[in-house]
């Protein structure tokens, strides 16, 4: 059968064959047609639905609606099927709203241009999940600006610690170098400094090392 | 066309070659024979018969057993055979009916009738014992296809059509395509709250 004899069969004509109002010859050949021809019998499945849902829905309307609850609705396992159909669309409307009601947005703002609805509700968690990693990552970052921050400014601190510290080194061993020091090592060699000048203008009475020191201590030397 | 003997029952073997048979050189894991049962079944149910269920079992056992005494059919397509076949079966139940001196017709009407007069707390029972299958079900579908039936059904009227179309384009589908996938997912759960209500 080939796919491209079905569009020989209007969407009417398939609703008029799934509501028993065709006639008997016309019946046979789409019987037949219903089991050996993949593509109308899932046109056939399909056209059903709707029919089933327009029922539910009370779109159906005159000759069209008789047909359904004469026909159609003659069968138990029909009639299960509008029972189905009555729970699904039902079940889809609270399932809708309670989302709604949750604040999901994603299904009642979802663009027409985005990605599909299933998507999209995924892509509103995904779309949080970056937004929460993106702010903990900027907080992250500042955490790390600030400490750099703060290391910096001790380790300054430290170098102007160390600077003082050396200058204040610096100038006690300048201090320590002077005359003013007069006890011990380095008090003898200014004694000795002192005596040489004295020597170089005594009177020449004294000699030896002794005479040299009492020199010394007339002079408060020593 | 022979009646079935009524010793002969399928058996596994038999089976085997009737699922081979069905698929026609490529390996459906049973799809196909699904598939075809659902079909038959409608074609019996679209008549009116009151067993589709069972006239469908009937169609397929000779099926399997005609193919265990030829071997082989390939005069005909698979499923052309299975309304060659189906056909039969259906004509000579309408004449052991009428023999009977009970229309298929009649009966459904009496069935029905008798339908209306049983006490509505069994239709509350059916109707909640389907409204807890068609949970389970919903459940059990792929969140893609259970999210594209929720949005497939939402809203009425104008409103259905227009969200239809936004659901084609955000899936990249024709309006058509996208009709026969709501559909084919719709057939699989309405055959899954039938095994769950335990219609077979």
């Amino acid at each position: 059968m080939s796919s491209a004899d079905n569009s020989e069969y209007s969407d009417e004509l398939l609703t008029r064959y799934l509501l028993g109002a065709v006639k008997a010859n016309e019946s046979e050949r789409l019987d037949e047609r219903s089991i050996a021809d993949n593509e109308l019998a899932w046109r056939l499945d399909a056209l059903e639905h709707d029919l089933v849902d327009a029922f539910v829905r009370n779109e159906l309307s005159g000759e069209t609606l008789e047909q359904f609850k004469t026909f159609y609705l003659s069968s138990p396992a029909r009639k299960a099927k509008v029972e189905l159909a009555r729970t699904l669309l039902n079940w889809s409307e609270e399932r809708a709203s309670t989302r709604e009601m949750a604040g999901d947005k994603q299904v009642e703002h979802a663009p027409a241009a985005s990605a599909n609805h299933a998507t999209g509700v995924r892509f509103g968690w995904l779309q949080w999940g970056l937004a929460a990693a993106a702010i903990v990552l900027c907080a992250f970052a500042f955490y790390l600006f600030e400490e750099n921050n703060r290391l910096r400014k001790l380790q300054n601190e430290v170098q102007e610690q160390q600077t003082h510290h050396a200058r204040k080194n610096d100038g006690r061993k300048r201090e320590r170098g002077g005359l003013g020091r007069t006890s011990g090592k380095n008090g003898r060699r200014a004694a000795d400094t002192a005596y040489a000048r004295l020597g170089a203008h005594g009177d020449g009475s004294d000699s030896g090392r002794y005479g040299n020191r009492r020199r010394a201590n007339a002079a408060g030397i020593g | 066309m022979a009646e079935l003997k009524r010793d002969w029952t399928l058996n596994q073997g038999a089976f085997g070659r009737l699922l081979e048979w069905l698929d026609e050189g490529e390996d459906s894991k049973g799809e196909r024979y699904l598939e075809v049962r659902r079909r038959l079944r409608l074609y019996f149910d679209r008549k009116n018969c009151l067993s589709p269920d069972d006239l469908t079992d009937e169609t397929l056992n000779r099926i399997a057993r005609k193919l265990e005494e030829k071997g082989s059919i390939t005069d005909v397509s698979a499923l052309h055979y299975c309304y060659i076949v189906a056909k039969y079966v259906f004509l000579e139940n309408l004449r052991r009916l009428k023999a009977e001196h009970i229309g298929a017709a009649e009966d459904v009407r009496q069935d029905t009738a008798q339908g209306q007069s049983v006490k509505t707390e069994s239709d509350d029972e059916a109707r909640e014992k389907m409204h807890g299958c068609l949970e389970k079900c919903l459940d059990e579908l792929p969140n893609d296809d259970r999210e594209l039936i929720l949005e497939y059904y939402r809203g009425e009227g104008r409103e259905t059509i227009e969200r239809r179309s936004e659901l084609a384009g955000r899936l990249g589908l024709s309006k058509n395509a996208l009709i026969l996938r709501a559909s084919r997912i719709r057939t699989r759960l309405e055959g899954c709250v039938r095994s769950c209500c335990g219609e077979g």
